[in-house]
């Protein structure tokens, strides 16, 4: 059965850029250290959705669960039902690269996909789901503005938690961008990119900290360029 | 000595100018640059090196499509201690507001191609450009007047694909090229530093073509942009990672070099 109401709101409850957490506690977080004026809208699923302002700016954060499938449907319903425009993933991501550290925030240029969502539009043709250039370049240039390190690099989305390492070289890997992006190549007035924070290392064991005992502060940093992003784009309501 | 790519290390850069053909390799080498000496000249695809403002810069020729491609970047990879590559060339704009003249900065691309397929299992591997290198052009080309485009392109192997690329085009592909794709794939491979340059030379979708004459011009200014970028870039050989051997895919990845 397709999901129809991921997301259960009124018109105009959500605003034109989103910033899309997988971890409903994480929106709440950010829902509470960031935006002014917030409200919760929808609890569907558990899946926390939130719009508020940002220095002004209309914001709202929707959660999207975990993996392509539940990406895919909470995009596919934020443009379809709700007329949005900017979605940014701010995820967790495990590291694949030496370079990469446990709370190194990461741009993805593009990801590698290892699930058959774009089959059926290309078959074993080579669709590359790419970061929109200019949500990135705001992103980019914000960051070394205020000295923010990131890692912008092509990226993996992987269907499985628990796999062997890729042989593709990544940056890191994590589990609904290139769902995220290959939705929104789908309409060309819909702009989307992915940003991540490392969790956890696939090579480094001494850097393994339990998802319990995260704090969500770890992915601020991640969030201030999101929404940078969102004020730069200032689509409203 | 590689196949089709051969030289001394001292007789090359790091710096590498990619090109199409070796006919406009060879005119970038006369009009551009100075104290040019051939490296190589196997199969007519000569390998130039000289100076431009004063800096070392390799041209090579690619040849035509993905194959062509992936042969010449992978011995340049191999013979050489490559930093980076920028490839020029002409293209065909997919997209209705493209001009003939526009620059389009290739952040990804597209391939129909089953070329990756093989090496990666059948995934699709996510050619993309050096993320500095496209920031550093999109602002040099915004800067000096030019209508840019940013975004996907697709490399097509013939010319009955058409109607996949602009399925890729509906997908956001903003031109199509024949070997971006391999230079690309290669580069990432061995986290070599690449971007791929190229002028709207005719337009798919609007019928609108430059005339043989403005195509010659706008290469050559494409060329000189493209020097300009290359040369204020970091020469030096970065070690690469060490890169963990899947001993299903033998040594695909180089250990550090």
């Amino acid at each position: 059965m397709l999901i129809r109401n991921l997301i259960r709101a009124p018109k105009g409850a959500i605003a034109k850029t989103v910033i899309l957490p997988g971890d409903p506690l994480r929106s709440k977080h950010f829902a509470e250290t960031f935006l002014q004026d917030v409200h919760c809208y929808s609890e569907v699923y558990g899946l926390f959705g939130y719009t508020g302002t940002y220095q002004g700016v209309p914001v709202s954060i929707q959660t999207s669960g975990m993996g392509t499938t539940a990406m895919t449907e909470c995009a596919h319903q934020l443009i379809e039902n709700f007329g949005c425009e900017n979605l940014i993933r701010v995820g967790s991501c495990a590291s694949n690269h030496e370079k990469i550290h446990v709370g190194d925030v990461i741009l993805s240029t593009a990801c590698a996909c290892e699930s058959n969502c774009n089959v059926p539009e290309f078959g074993n043709y080579d669709f590359v789901p790419t970061g929109d250039f200019e949500l990135m370049r705001i992103a980019y240039a914000f960051a070394k503005e205020v000295g923010i390190p990131l890692h912008v690099g092509v990226t993996g989305c992987y269907d499985l938690l628990y796999r062997d390492l890729d042989e593709i070289p990544l940056l890191c890997s994590e589990m609904e961008g290139a769902a995220l992006l290959s939705v929104a190549a789908r309409y060309p007035h819909v702009k989307a990119m992915l940003l991540m924070t490392c969790g956890s290392h696939l090579t480094r064991t001494d850097e393994f900290i339990p998802a319990a005992k995260r704090s969500q502060g770890m992915f601020d940093s991640m969030m201030k360029l999101a929404l940078e992003v969102a004020v730069h784009r200032n689509g409203g309501i | 000595m590689g196949i089709c790519v051969s030289g001394k290390p001292e007789e090359v850069s790091n710096l590498f100018l990619l090109t199409q053909c070796d006919h406009d390799a060879k005119r970038i080498a006369e009009e551009l640059m100075e104290d040019v000496q051939v490296f190589h000249s196997i199969r007519n695809m000569c390998g130039y090196t000289g100076t431009y403002r004063g800096v070392r810069v390799s041209l090579q020729g690619l040849g035509i499509g993905n194959v062509s491609a992936s042969i010449y970047v992978t011995e340049l990879e191999k013979e050489f201690t490559p930093a980076c590559f920028v490839k020029v060339d002409g293209c065909t704009a997919l997209q209705a507001h493209l001009q003939p003249g526009d620059f389009v900065l290739a952040q990804t691309v597209y391939s129909t191609s089953a070329i990756n397929r093989r090496q990666f299992r059948n995934r699709v591997f996510p050619a993309a450009a050096d993320f500095d290198l496209l920031y550093q052009a999109s602002q040099r080309a915004e800067d000096a007047g030019w209508n840019v485009h940013v975004g996907p392109v697709v490399s097509i192997e013939t010319r009955s694909e058409w109607p996949v690329a602009q399925k890729f085009a509906r997908f956001g592909a903003l031109a199509l090229d024949l070997e971006m794709n391999q230079v690309y794939t290669v580069a990432n491979r061995e986290e070599t530093p690449v971007l791929g340059l190229l002028r709207v030379f005719e337009n798919h979708e609007t019928g609108a073509c430059y005339t043989e004459e403005q195509c010659c011009a706008t290469y050559m200014e494409l060329a000189r942009f493209a020097l300009d970028l290359l040369i204020v870039q970091d020469a030096t050989v970065r070690p690469k990672r060490t890169t963990r051997v899947d001993p299903r895919t033998e040594n695909l990845f180089c250990e550090n070099k």
